[in-house]
């Protein structure tokens, strides 16, 4: 069986499991939700619109430290993770397809937080290609962050801690260029784009280097 | 032991007994075993050797490191010191080619609770590069046996713990494996279904090498008197010493 096949296996595995879980991720869309009205409505009665771009990209980080619980972290509580390691699979290959199910729980929700923040503000320019471009991106990269964080933390005891810490920590650097090439009010460059789309792509080469080593050992 | 230096060919899995690849007569070897677990010595120097086909016991009480063992066996704890050679691999050194042979039941449910019995035995198949997951011989053995198909669309979070074993048994034998490593399989289950896995063990160990461990004397009696003639080994103070 190829690699994808077992991505693909894989992956319908965890969207079938918190599909029934779906109360945590209505309860998640329904605090970003509440987070994103709260962002769009202080932006308008405090005349500052340009606080929502980086508004809504710290949200993507919050949505980031729910999904690190609920991958590598979850399978350890649940004492699946020996069923995981047990498979005759490439650690990488669990990765990736931890990390696509991040991806597809921050896309979603941050997704929502994009459209709310955009229509309550009354910034709809947010839902420019350029904007939604940019969430995409930065939802690969915040994924690979949680799922190796909640590679690297699952058998700590201290890992609520840890968690947000590292998530936080990690994801920070990125924050700056994604607002700076997503906000029409600042002005930015080719060059930005391409140091934006750099970072992305060396977090996720070290980010699968790393989580191969962790989860083999 | 020239085994160990041996290189396999994998080009397909799982493998069989037959295939000659594997022209080694030992499966298993565990050299100088050691672990230290919260500042405690849990496993001491164990040695252990386990031949082609062969069905071995481990007798101990229980937090003797029996699970521990198992753990180390199957390659998801490092020991502290020694190492552990599966079908010739070094486990914690190679690149887990082993596992494609391997067949494991946790002492723990390690089923996903939210799927049916039936959804996660198809992931599993699926995982292991089999389309049905009772094309497998033993597993479908296993399933008919341990009485499964009544449960096969619950929820493994809506089953009892023996249930949720039996579910478990049958998920260990999805691959075909070579050789079956269990951590008490008879722990939560009364007297009938202890006689069935007896049942299973006897016939899986015609052509499959099994190791597995147990707690309790009357439930290893159970299994004596099913006619199973394991080789029992009492884990004690961190060493095996072979049981008369």
């Amino acid at each position: 069986m190829s690699s994808l096949n077992k991505i693909y296996h894989f992956l319908m595995k965890d969207i079938q499991v918190e599909a029934r879980r779906g109360f945590e991720v209505l309860a998640s869309i329904g605090f970003i939700s509440a987070a994103s009205l709260i962002l769009a409505e202080v932006a308008v009665k405090s005349f500052t619109p340009q606080f929502v771009i980086p508004g809504l990209w710290i949200i993507v980080v919050f949505i980031a430290i729910f999904t690190a619980t609920t991958t590598f972290v979850r399978e350890m509580d649940k004492r699946t993770i020996y069923g995981v390691r047990l498979l005759p699979v490439s650690p990488s290959i669990i990765f990736l397809s931890k990390m696509m199910f991040s991806f597809i729980l921050i896309l979603l929700q941050g997704g929502v937080s994009l459209f709310i923040i955009a229509v309550f503000s009354g910034q709809l320019y947010m839902l420019s290609v350029n904007v939604i471009f940019v969430l995409i991106v930065l939802a690969l990269h915040v994924s690979a962050i949680a799922s190796f964080t909640s590679a690297l933390v699952m058998y700590s005891e201290g890992r609520a801690f840890l968690i947000p810490m590292l998530v936080f920590i990690l994801t920070i650097p990125v924050i700056p260029l994604a607002t700076t090439i997503s906000d029409p009010a600042i002005p930015s460059y080719m060059t930005e784009y391409v140091m934006f789309l750099g970072q992305v792509a060396v977090t996720l080469i070290v980010m699968t280097i790393l989580s191969e080593y962790i989860l083999k050992s | 032991m020239c085994f160990i230096n041996a290189p396999l060919n994998r080009s397909s899995s799982p493998h069989r007994i037959s295939d000659p690849v594997f022209d080694v007569d030992t499966v298993v070897q565990a050299i100088d075993i050691w672990k230290r677990y919260r500042g405690r010595w849990v496993l001491k120097s164990l040695s252990l050797e386990v031949g082609d086909s062969s069905l071995t016991a481990i007798l101990g009480r229980n937090g003797v490191g029996k699970t521990t063992f198992i753990k180390i066996l199957c390659g998801l704890v490092r020991p502290t010191k020694g190492k552990i050679f599966i079908y010739g691999e070094n486990i914690h050194r190679g690149q887990g080619d082993y596992k494609a042979t391997l067949g494991v039941l946790m002492h723990e449910n390690i089923l996903y609770e939210e799927l049916t019995v039936e959804e996660n035995l198809n992931y599993y198949a699926k995982m292991y590069g089999v389309d049905d997951p009772l094309s497998s011989a033993p597993a479908k053995e296993a399933y008919e046996l341990l009485g499964l198909e009544k449960y096969r669309d619950t929820k493994v979070g809506h089953l009892s713990f023996g249930w949720k074993k039996r579910a478990n048994i049958v998920r260990s034998l999805i691959n075909d494996p070579l050789l079956v490593i269990m951590d008490e399989p008879t722990s939560g289950l009364d007297e009938q279904a202890t006689g069935e896995v007896a049942r299973l063990l006897e016939k899986l160990s015609s052509n499959k090498t099994i190791i597995f461990t147990i707690s309790n004397k009357e439930d290893l009696d159970i299994l004596l008197e099913k006619g199973i003639k394991p080789d029992i080994y009492r884990l004690e103070n961190g060493r095996l010493i072979e049981y008369v």
